[in-house]
Parts: structure tokens; sequence; C-alpha cells
């Protein structure tokens, strides 16, 4: 298989974390923070490390605000859901995922006011002025996409950050996308939360994701058993604790550790003009084939992810991919959990086919893939 | 040598004050507490009674709580 469906998980995982993650299993299968023998107390230990790395990797400074999620959606609605209230305003972007969409939809449903920023394609400061405009001095919480899952298009969210940095609004980043590709320095981009699929950029297993709550904590949306504090009925109210109910997926927060030390050892800027070639060679390639609409700006450095959108003329995303698969290549087509993005570049009712590279993409399956799709262009 | 055991409440703020007290040269180890109070399940770091005075000042300033000491 040849595998352009980074931008939904990362595939291949790098052999360092197969490995870390298979001897977890094989040896770490105790529960940290619960028993009080040796190995769970060396778990723990090594959980914290993890932590502390996720805490350096994003700038964080503070290894105990670092909370594993079962995914980055998770994450997302503790901070939506935990800090906004009915009645209270939000602001997000024009090209959310439905991630921060349907909670926010929801939120709504009970009364919460939002309103929706326009991303200017091209223009950074347009749309910087289009979130000055809406963030108020009352506005409970600005939360936005760090970069489209359909487009591409990377979000000024340093300037946005600033924004409401000044008007004392928090502010939260879904790094979906971003994690581990585009620099990210919470402290330095003034970001209250930031929201983490460790399954992509960094090269953990699925079934993982992280929140790092600099911010005002946010209130649980479910409460149990943290192994802390147990005599009392009340959630405790340190974290990370406060967030983590249950056993933790320890192989997978192994998984998060290796994948670090993956993405550091290669460097992560290395890693990101790797991917962003490979993307702009399949998007000249494209160009240059007939009947080919492309939905992308040009794939550039702190401009876009390593993803691209497009069409063939008179056919549906669907058959597109399905063609493509036939030919074992990935791709992912329809609408991507971003029916706002979709209405945003107007492909709401066809969706695109989404490509994304990863660190392992060669210029051999990029070759692979323009040819592809020449070949099954109907003129 | 005698020991001392400063809880806190949970694993995470026990590996960080391990983590802070080893950044100042000050070795410890982690233990789980049962403290027999309403609390329930608790974390204690261990260090030399020696070390005491000094461990307290660093976790305090590390935002690591204490929320008691035992011998």
């Amino acid at each position: 298989m040849i595998y352009f469906d980074n931008a939904a998980t990362t595939n291949p995982k790098p052999p360092e974390v197969l490995k870390a993650v298979l001897e977890a299993l094989k040896t770490k299968s105790v529960n940290p923070g619960r028993g009080g023998y040796d190995e769970a107390v060396a778990l723990s230990g090594e959980i914290y490390n993890c932590r502390k790395k996720v805490s350096d990797f994003f700038s964080a400074g503070a290894p105990e605000r670092v909370i594993f999620t079962p995914n980055c959606t998770a994450a997302i609605n503790t901070v939506i859901k935990g800090i906004c209230r009915p009645g209270d305003h939000i602001v997000a972007s024009s090209l959310e995922h439905n991630a921060v969409a349907r909670p926010l939809y929801k939120l709504q449903s009970f009364g919460a006011e939002v309103d929706y920023a326009e991303v200017i394609f091209g223009d950074k400061n347009a749309t910087v002025r289009s979130f000055e405009r809406l963030i108020r001095d009352n506005t409970r919480l600005c939360i936005c996409t760090h970069a489209s899952n359909v487009t591409g298009t990377i979000l000024p969210i340093a300037e946005i950050g600033e924004i409401c940095a000044k008007k004392g609004v928090p502010f939260a980043v879904d790094a979906a996308q971003t994690a581990g590709i585009a620099e990210i320095d919470m402290r330095k981009m003034k970001i209250d939360y930031l929201c983490v699929a460790s399954h992509k950029g960094l090269y953990a297993p699925m079934g993982t994701g992280i929140l790092i709550a600099l911010g005002e904590i946010p209130e649980t949306l479910f409460e149990g058993g943290t192994g802390s504090l147990s005599m009392s009925y009340l959630q405790p109210q340190e974290l990370p604790d406060k967030f983590e109910s249950g056993t933790v997926n320890v192989p997978g927060i192994i998984g998060i550790n290796a994948g670090i030390d993956f993405v550091n050892s290669k460097g992560r800027e290395r890693i990101y003009s790797h991917e962003l070639k490979i993307t702009k060679r399949i998007y000249d390639g494209l160009l240059k084939i007939p009947l080919i609409r492309l939905y992308s700006e040009a794939p550039k450095m702190n401009v876009t992810v390593p993803t691209l959108s497009f069409n063939i003329e008179g056919m549906t995303s669907t058959e597109v991919a399905e063609k493509l698969a036939r030919k074992g290549i990935a791709t992912r087509a329809g609408l991507h959990c971003a029916p706002m993005a979709h209405r945003r570049i107007g492909t709401i009712d066809s969706g695109t086919v989404r490509v994304c590279s990863s660190a392992f993409s060669t210029d051999i399956e990029a070759d692979a893939l323009i040819n592809a799709v020449k070949s099954i262009v109907k003129i | 040598m005698k020991i001392i055991t400063l809880v806190t409440p949970t694993a995470t703020l026990a590996e960080k004050g391990k983590d802070v007290l080893q950044k100042n040269g000050i070795s410890s180890e982690i233990r789980k507490v049962m403290s027999g109070t309403v609390a329930g399940c608790l974390y204690g770091i261990r260090v030399k009674e020696s070390d005491y005075n000094r461990a307290m000042e660093l976790l305090n300033s590390a935002s690591v709580r204490i929320i008691s000491v035992k011998d």
C-alpha cells in the first residue's frame, strides 16, 4: 500500500515506537499510580518522564498540566465543555473540524453564542483581523484549528493568541494536524489549551491524545478512580489526576514517548521540510494534469501543513479515491469530518480527495500517485 | 539514618517532587502511603531527615503540595 492518508493517522509508525509499545505490553502490564510495589512505582516515574517530554516539546513548562486523553477530540471536548456554559460567547474559525464544531453546536443548543471568524486564504493579516473583530472582552473562549485537515492552511495562531491574551480571553488550539510538524511554543504563542492528536505527527499509536491545560482548569466531563485521595467521593482537583480517571493507556503513552524521541532525533523541522517537499511534488504533478482542481495553496513552510485536497472534473471524490485504492494508493475522499471547511471552499456537495505525506513518504510514492491520477482522468 | 516521608496527594506530584529534589542533589524514593485519614491513597516522597528542611523549601517553591509529614 502507498499510504497518503497521514492526516487521519500516520503510517507506518517508526520501528522505535513499535518496539517501545510491544515492550510495554510484554513487561509493563502493571497499573501506574495504583499499586505500591516497585514495578508500579517505577512505571509512574516513566509516565511522569513522558509528561516532561511532552511539556518540553511544546514549551509548556508544566509536566503536571500534561493530560493524556483517548484522542484529540476528547481533549477538545474537555476544554470546550469544561470551560464554557450556556449563554457564553465563543469564537472559532470557519475551517473547524467536527471535533470542535459539534461540541460548539451542542453548546449553542443550550444558549451559547458562537461566532466563526473567516479564514482568508493567502492573507494572514486579514484572518487575524477577522478574529479581532469577533473577540470581545467577555468572550469566554477562543478556539481554533492550527491547520485545516482539508486544505492544509495554517492559521496565524501566535497573532490570535496575542489578541486573546490582551483581552484576557482563554485561547485553545486544535493542533491535530500540526503537532510534531509546525512549531508550537505554548508560552510564546500564548496558548492556554493545546489539544494534540499524538497518533498523527507524533507517530504514537491510535487511541492516544494529549491536552495541555496551562490556563484556568476546566470542569470534568467524567469522574472516577484516580488512585489518589481515594477515601473521598470528590474528584481530586490536582492535575493531571482530575482528568485521568480510570486506567491510562500505558502502551499508548510509552508510544507517545518513543514518538517524540523519533521526531526529536530526526528534527521536527527536517521532517516538516521533507513532508512539504513530497506534497509539493504531488501538487506540481497534479497541476499539470487536465481536469484536476486543487483546493490548497502551494505547499510552503509555515503556510501549509503537508496536506492538499483536489478533485477530478466529471468524477466524484469517492470514485477517484476508490480507483486510487484499487491501484494500491490510500487517500481519503469526502468531507473529512470538516463540513465547515468544505462549505468554505465550495465542496460541500462533492467533498474532495485528500492527500497527506509523512516522514516516511518518498518521491517514488509521490510519482506513483501522480501517474495513478493521470491514468484515471477521463478526458 | 532516619527517613522522613513527605506525603503528597497524587503519584504525579510525588514524581514531580522527586524530580525537583534530584535536580537539587537530594535523593529520594516514592512509596505509596495509606494515611488512615480521610484522604485514603496518597504518595510519599521519602528523604533523609538531614535533607528535610531543604526538601520542603524546594517542594514548596515548585508547588508540590505536601499534605502531611510522617516519621
